[in-house]
């Protein structure tokens, strides 16, 4: 069995009252480019300072490469992490203070300084090489700090927002750098763009307020169950719920506060479990659950919901709950004015964010 | 599978911590001297320094060379009238070495007078270059940079070494000017201030040393960088004012065995070689488990 990249083990972190990281445990696999997906706040950054060292856990332990990270020891040599917000002395060049990190990894001057060179060269900076930091725009700056993260020959690279504050071309240039160096290294990467996560990642994890939401390949993430948002114009009794639980597969069923929307998972009937891309899914859905917003039963707008993409996929079964579900919801005296259908990587994101208010709510 | 953690297979073998050391300790020495607040230390110490040793020269040619001949006197008296001067003068100083050593002109009394009155400065200006350095290192999050190639512990020992550097070289620069304008002017015979300048350099390391090592650990413990400054300086002076006062003080802080180091008295030595280790490993410690 391989060991895996990092393991993090019922990593807890507490700054005095406040729970960062709550009971936190996945695993990133060897050779994987892994996505770090949460919300503001939702711990991904606390997570990176543990896999990188700079946060001790209170509790738990982390692992690299098998070996467990102790007390103000980094894992030299196995990890090199791109940290959010750290600035670099203003008053230095940017391929001095390159040099000078490349040093304390052991490189004589004349290698650290070829291997600034050719990791400025690497993010699209080789004509900044001597500029000072200070002077630099942000996005050169963040390009800068990417560039540390390709000195040395370490088998894990942890990216913390590294496209955040780019230019578009700079972001895809920064993409096309990831893919090509998860060839021979396994990347870690936080980004607050699912499109981003989604296109480029083989692993994900998803956090909410410091603990694990799920854990799994990108492919799985994705094909778990087909998620439907149903909008209505009038609020429901909570006691829709057993009953469209009772008479329709569904994973999960959750009314908001408010009684206005339902969020819905159903099972997945397909062979492989995936009716079709996120981003075809959901547009088809949404355009067409617009166009007949304003019919008040919403037979129409179910039925033609995701239609397209559900054909595609030869998923038959998930339109005969569809109708079911809104023929539970006419019963009930439901009046739809949307239903959004989807599976990709933002609209699980959304429900699992949704799930997880709503449990506090509860709580 | 497992590897070394000194050579990851695929990875690089990593430098010894020693090398890592000297690699943080250059660029912050270099970083330092040619910062302002390292061209104000220079400017106020050697004002300070220089200021006393001009009126100490004074003082001695007004005198008729009471300060300068001391050496020549003593050697005139007898060996009983030594003994006794020496016991006289080491029971004002507190010490019997330093009292040899000035009576013998190991350690001339123009240049204890200078180091007497001058050294008050040295702690802070120690503290004034260096409060911020590990601070902003953590503050800014460039100490996420370094600590993922570099262990704490010779991080923290290449800041010392740096700022000791930086700050041991100005006071060896403004020494130097000074011996220098005074011999070269004819107000001192350069031979016999050879031997106590030399002395008072292996003092004056152990000396600032340990300053440096009280500014890291202020510069580790503050929340913010102009804290390190305020506690720094506050604890400086309340320790100096309350080893007046408070008994274990008296004989255990720093300020009290300044000048007994400058003459490398093993007892100062011992207790400056004592609050260097205390300093050092209370900082290592905190900077271990502080989160950057």
């Amino acid at each position: 069995m391989t060991t895996p990249a990092i393991e993090i083990v019922h990593a807890t972190k507490r700054f005095g009252a406040v729970v960062a990281v709550d009971d936190l445990s996945f695993e990133v696999p060897e050779g994987a480019l892994f996505g770090l997906i949460g919300a503001n706040g939702a711990g991904k950054t606390t997570t990176f300072g543990l896999m990188s060292g700079f946060v001790r856990p209170t509790e738990g332990e982390i692992r690299v490469r098998g070996h467990r990270l102790s007390s103000g020891h980094p894992p030299l040599g196995r990890v090199l992490a791109l940290p959010q917000d750290a600035a670099m002395p203003p008053s230095m060049t940017a391929a001095s203070v390159l040099a000078m990190l490349a040093m304390l990894e052991g490189r004589g001057a004349l290698e650290a300084r070829r291997r600034s060179l050719d990791a400025l060269a690497r993010v699209g900076l080789a004509d900044i090489a001597d500029r000072k930091v200070g002077v630099l725009s942000h996005g050169q700056r963040r390009r800068v700090g990417i560039a540390t993260t390709l000195l040395g020959d370490d088998e894990v690279i942890l990216l913390d927002e590294p496209t955040a504050g780019l230019d578009p071309r700079a972001a895809s240039e920064v993409r096309s750098l990831m893919t090509t160096l998860n060839a021979e290294r396994t990347i870690v990467v936080s980004s607050h763009n699912l499109a981003e996560i989604e296109a480029i990642c083989t692993h994900a994890a998803m956090i909410a307020r410091g603990r694990l939401v799920t854990s799994s390949t990108m492919a799985a993430m994705k094909k778990t169950g087909t998620l439907v948002t149903v909008t209505l114009a009038r609020p429901l009794p909570a006691a829709v719920c057993p009953r469209i639980e009772a008479e329709i597969g569904v994973r999960r069923v959750e009314l908001s506060a408010d009684g206005l929307r339902l969020h819905i998972e159903l099972e997945d009937a397909s062979p492989d479990g995936i009716a079709g891309t996120g981003t075809d899914a959901g547009t088809d859905a949404g355009t067409d659950a617009g166009a007949d917003a304003s019919t008040d039963a919403g037979t129409n707008a179910g039925t033609n919901a995701g239609t397209d993409a559900d054909r595609a996929a030869g998923c038959g079964d998930v339109e005969d709950r569809m109708n079911a579900l809104l023929t539970v919801l006419i019963q009930q005296g439901a009046s739809v004015r949307s239903v959004e259908r989807g599976q990709g990587l933002e609209q699980r994101f959304l429900a699992e964010m949704a799930q997880v208010d709503r449990g506090r709510e509860g709580v | 599978m497992s590897s070394s953690p000194a050579t990851p297979p695929g990875g690089h073998a990593v430098p010894n911590p020693l090398t890592q050391s000297f690699l943080v300790a250059r660029h912050e020495a270099k970083a330092m001297l040619i910062s302002f607040r390292a061209a104000f230390f220079l400017v106020t110490y050697g004002l300070i320094s220089g200021g006393i040793g001009a009126a100490a020269l004074w003082a001695d040619r007004k005198t008729g060379g009471r300060l300068s001949g001391v050496g020549a006197q003593f050697e005139a008296l007898s060996l009983e009238d030594k003994q006794e001067a020496i016991r006289s003068v080491a029971e004002t100083l507190g010490s019997e070495h330093l009292a040899n050593a000035l009576l013998k002109g190991h350690l001339p009394p123009l240049v204890y007078i200078v180091l007497l009155l001058s050294t008050f400065a040295i702690p802070f200006l120690c503290l004034l270059v260096g409060y911020n350095r590990i601070a902003d290192d953590i503050h800014s999050r460039f100490a996420r940079y370094l600590l993922q190639r570099v262990h704490r512990g010779p991080y923290l020992a290449g800041k010392i070494l740096g700022h000791w550097l930086a700050c041991f070289f100005a006071i060896v620069v403004v020494h130097a000017i000074l011996v220098g304008v005074a011999t070269a002017t004819g107000r001192l015979e350069l031979g016999p201030l050879v031997d106590g300048i030399l002395r008072a350099w292996g003092g004056m390391a152990l000396f600032v040393l340990a300053y440096v090592a009280f500014s890291a650990f202020w510069s580790v413990v503050s929340p913010a960088s102009f804290l390190a400054l305020l506690f720094g300086g506050m604890s400086l002076l309340g320790l100096w004012f309350m080893s007046f006062w408070v008994e274990p003080l008296r004989t255990t802080w720093l300020g009290r065995w300044d000048t007994r180091l400058f003459t490398l008295e093993p007892q100062a030595i011992g207790v400056y070689l004592g609050h260097i280790a205390v300093f050092m490993g209370v900082t290592y410690l905190l900077l271990r488990r502080k989160d950057v």
